[in-house]
């Protein structure tokens, strides 16, 4: 992996699962500035606390108490930042939303709410950013093998992760002749939360654990990356 | 401090397009944006005097505003000719140096910027090799041959090229006031006395002219340098 100690990194979704995961593995590797994003819980405050204490004199955490199905505050996110000055070289956009209904019991609310957070939030968050001058180097979409194929039930989240991976194929060819690498990443069953609203009665012992797609993203944040994600990656154990 | 007076005001016939070719898209990017991306990284490059196809400013300062181009850029009007636009393109030009280049050779990078910026000339210009046998006609003779040029002694100029702004402004001057015509400032400056170094440029630097460079630039795009 690249030198990365004068790099800041927006991980959104950084109170738990994959997006803690990344945190933890980008301040190991020595970031210089990470930047978590999560709604305000316990969780968040005690993943900042650990990763603080991994942090060594030179490198900082921010937190940043959002809740990304508010597409306003999502952009005042980036407003903020390009105001500050803050340059996001890299940006993980992990944060996820999933309300698992049939069609007959799910609300357009609903769908509303898995769009904002699952591809809106990403859009924007790229977009006003990028107008605003920043320069990215690297953008982590976190999709789903629930985009590739569709489950009864998951209409919602399926077709949101389907169309971050399609975005995400469009951003690919847009942004690299400017400089910047679009990675979309589909985790499979993963010990998630938002795997336990899909799953309620699997065993998370059992399966992908945050951890192991963390190592996949500081793998591919290297130059041996660009050999690899010129397509949608499936992430399973 | 470098000025980077960027041709950008060409309608681009030969391609055939509805839009002049430096708003043609590749990889979704606007043409012309290319280069003033590549400027955007490089410190030594402080201001851009642009012109612009007639009828375009307001799309194209549009254009400039979406893809955050930092660098201040000042919207000059096209000339009549291209030693026009670069004639009156000048008079906005107030750093010791002049890079000129234009926005339909939208895959440069910043190598061949610096390859310039870094050389102690000058005045330089980019090349390459002619790959073609050229022959001269003979003068006066109807399609009669009159004499044979070795390429290995001839130069395809090309851009982007670098001068001292007093020079190159000079050279502009004394063209106009007689009236000569030049293609490019690299003769120019060099017909006035001044001299010209040359460097070999990056073969991905070319000029999108015809539909099938407008295709090649899209696939070249997408391949990392």
């Amino acid at each position: 992996m690249k030198n990365i100690k004068d790099k800041t990194a927006l991980v959104t979704g950084g109170s738990k699962g994959i997006g803690a995961a990344v945190g933890l593995q980008l301040v190991k590797k020595k970031i210089g500035h990470l930047i978590l994003v999560a709604r305000p819980s316990k969780a968040f405050k005690d993943t900042i606390a650990l990763i603080e204490a991994s942090c060594g004199p030179n490198q900082k955490v921010t937190a940043i108490r959002a809740d990304l199905a508010d597409s306003k505050r999502t952009a005042r996110i980036a407003q903020s930042l390009l105001a500050d000055g803050v340059n996001i070289d890299i940006l993980v956009n992990n944060a996820g939303f999933t309300a698992p209904k049939s069609i007959f019991e799910a609300s357009f609310e609903e769908l509303q709410q898995t769009m904002q957070v699952n591809l809106y939030a990403p859009f924007l968050l790229i977009q006003i950013l990028l107008q605003g001058g920043n320069n990215f180097s690297h953008i982590f979409n976190i999709a789903s093998t629930a985009g590739i194929k569709g489950r009864a039930g998951w209409a919602t989240y399926s077709s949101s992760k389907a169309a971050l991976t399609a975005m995400s194929e469009a951003l690919r060819e847009e942004l690299l002749p400017l400089g910047t690498r679009v990675t979309c990443l589909s985790p499979g069953r993963c010990a998630t939360d938002l795997r336990k609203v899909l799953a309620p009665d699997e065993d998370p012992t059992q399966i992908m654990q945050p951890e192991h797609v963390a190592d996949v993203m500081t793998t591919l944040m290297g130059d041996v990356g660009h050999f690899i994600d010129s397509e949608n990656i499936v992430v399973r154990l | 401090m470098y000025t980077l007076v960027l041709l950008n005001g060409g309608l681009g016939v030969r391609v055939g397009a509805s839009m002049p070719k430096q708003l043609l898209r590749l990889k979704g990017v606007p043409i012309f944006i290319y280069p003033l991306r590549i400027a955007d990284e490089i410190d030594e490059i402080t201001s851009v005097v642009m012109n612009f196809p007639k009828g375009w400013k307001d799309k194209i300062e549009t254009i400039v505003k979406q893809y955050a181009i930092q660098t201040p850029i000042s919207y000059v009007d096209p000339g009549k000719t291209r030693q026009a636009s670069v004639h009156q393109m000048l008079d906005l030009v107030e750093t010791k140096y002049t890079l000129v280049h234009e926005a339909a050779r939208p895959l440069i990078s910043q190598k061949d910027f610096r390859q310039l910026i870094e050389h102690k000339a000058d005045n330089v210009t980019q090349t390459q090799a002619v790959p073609f046998t050229v022959l001269q006609k003979a003068p006066g003779k109807e399609q009669q041959i009159g004499g044979v040029l070795n390429r290995a002694s001839l130069l395809n100029i090309q851009l982007p090229q670098k001068f001292k702004t007093a020079t190159l402004k000079s050279a502009h001057e004394q063209a106009a006031a007689a009236g000569d015509t030049f293609t490019e400032d690299a003769s120019a400056v060099f017909s006035y006395g001044d001299k010209v170094s040359y460097v070999t440029g990056s073969e991905r630097n070319f000029k999108i002219t015809a539909k099938l460079d407008v295709d090649l630039a899209e696939f070249l795009a997408g391949r990392l340098d």
